[in-house]
């Protein structure tokens, strides 16, 4: 190849030459490529008007007012989430490491929501006893990770900190709550706080306050749910393949029907994208949306 | 509803004139037949880009479904900072590498058949371009077609960015991940290595 280019002189013939040959050129992707990447883009789109009818009433627009952050923080803003991540960790990393080991028994429970069972100025035996009975010999920063504790505390980031040394003990605050999912550590109970809509599925405000995943308490039902490389469940799997008999058992045996995919697409995507109406509504009948 | 071919895509492209990131932001807000507006503006366009540097229908036709794949996906996240089509066609060179790259599979000039190009022949052949509408700019055409597949990889994909994706050099510097000035020079051997392919016809 010569060091200078070939000067470009007609290049417009030869470029107008071209596109007059493609005009003629009647070759296309086959119809059944062109129909995977409608229906592809078909169901992205379902799932996006999904995605937004269930983020417009959002509860926590009101958490958030009450809290006085509204004002200038964007809810969705990933510096927002960032921060707030990224914080939460590092108190929850410092006040680990630091405080709750050394501090936690030795500290008096100010305000305990439950009746004290268990005097604090007792000594080793007191304390020995204490131990199979979490809600009472719970120290102050256990004490506070109950939802009416947490409620009351002014700045409900704040609160959130506190909170996150109970993570190791395991489950102290979650007797306190009436919530269904309080298997978690302390963390995971602030977190529902922040976002108490119980029913919003993938919320945000949940996604943003919840821990990371190594902190997750593990679900019963982890194994149904184990993802392949795609991202895909058991139960999307099986309705990839139309196999009902295996999704009736997936079901019975606790798979999240709304568990998407990497792509965003849930059981219940796939089953309609390929007309499975029985799946479908096995999916809807199991709690699918 | 729809035939085989895209009647009813070239219909909703007549009736809706919005530009390419009108539609891509209306998908994004959930509105599935701007995507098919939008797909049927660039499917030729796309096809023809991805055939021609592969010259594989059946890893094109793979391909093209991950390139459109990946614009529904990423539709939310797209940021009008360039135009649609350097966006699309640079999704669509990416993974046209990462193909050529995972399946070590090489296009050269050695390896093309001797018959030619399928396209180049169906031009030919087509029953509305007979020898009644010029016979020889129709083999021209075709030569075009068949000489632009034999351009070194490079180059080719210079020219098609241009011609297919209407890309600028700057364009198709960024797409290419080259420098501009190697861009240029891509698309100049390219040009004057086509007219000395079809110096016959010229």
């Amino acid at each position: 190849m010569n060091a200078t280019p070939p000067p470009d002189d007609a290049a417009d013939d030869l470029d107008s030459l071209y596109r007059k040959g493609a005009a003629r050129d009647a070759s296309r992707p086959s119809a059944r490529t062109r129909q995977a990447i409608l229906d592809y883009s078909s169901r992205m789109a379902a799932r996006r008007l999904d995605a937004q009818q269930a983020d417009r009433p959002h509860p926590r627009e009101d958490s958030r007012a009450r809290r006085g952050l509204a004002r200038g923080v964007r809810p969705s803003g990933p510096r927002w989430r960032q921060s707030l991540v990224v914080g939460s960790l590092a108190a929850a990393a410092l006040a680990g490491v630091l405080i709750a080991p050394q501090f936690l028994p030795l500290a008096p429970p100010p305000a305990p929501p439950a009746p004290p069972a268990a005097p604090p100025a007792a000594g080793p035996a007191a304390r020995q006893a204490a131990v199979p009975e979490p809600r009472a010999s719970g120290p102050a920063l256990q004490a506070e990770a109950p939802v009416a504790a947490v409620e009351e505390a002014a700045p409900r980031r704040t609160a959130a900190v506190p909170a996150l040394p109970a993570a190791p003990a395991p489950a102290v605050p979650v007797p306190a709550t009436p919530r269904p999912s309080q298997d978690a550590p302390a963390v995971s109970a602030s977190a529902d706080q922040v976002a108490p809509a119980a029913g919003a599925p993938a919320s945000r405000a949940a996604a943003i306050s919840r821990p990371p995943e190594p902190e997750r308490a593990p679900a019963a039902t982890d194994s149904v749910d184990a993802r392949d490389s795609d991202g895909r469940t058991p139960l999307m799997r099986a309705v990839l393949q139309g196999r009902l008999d295996s999704i009736n058992d997936l079901i019975r045996r606790g798979a999240d029907p709304n568990a998407a995919d990497f792509a965003g697409v849930t059981p219940l995507h796939a089953a309609r994208a390929r007309n499975e109406r029985e799946i479908a509504e096995a999916l809807v009948r199991a709690g699918a949306r | 509803m729809t035939g085989p071919g895209g009647a009813v895509i070239v219909a909703i492209m007549d009736a809706a004139p919005s530009s390419d990131h009108d539609l891509l932001r209306r998908y994004a807000g959930g509105d599935a037949r701007s995507f098919e507006v939008l797909y049927g503006r660039h499917e030729k366009r796309v096809w023809r880009y991805l055939q021609r540097n592969l010259r594989d229908t059946a890893l094109a036709e793979e391909l093209m479904q991950e390139v459109w794949f990946s614009v529904a996906r990423e539709a939310a996240h797209y940021r009008p900072s360039a135009r649609f089509s350097t966006w699309l066609f640079s999704i669509a060179h990416n993974r046209m590498v990462d193909a050529l790259r995972t399946r070590r599979f090489h296009v050269s000039l050695e390896a093309l058949p001797a018959d030619g190009d399928p396209a180049a022949d169906a031009l030919v052949a087509a029953p509305q371009y007979g020898p009644q509408a010029g016979a020889a700019a129709l083999q021209l055409s075709a030569a075009l077609i068949r000489a632009v597949e034999a351009l070194p990889h490079e180059q080719r994909e210079a020219f098609l960015l241009h011609v297919e994706g209407e890309l600028t050099v700057d364009e198709i510097a960024t797409v290419t991940a080259c420098t501009f000035e190697a861009a240029k020079s891509r698309l100049r051997y390219a040009r004057s290595r086509l007219r000395g392919l079809l110096e016959e016809y010229l």
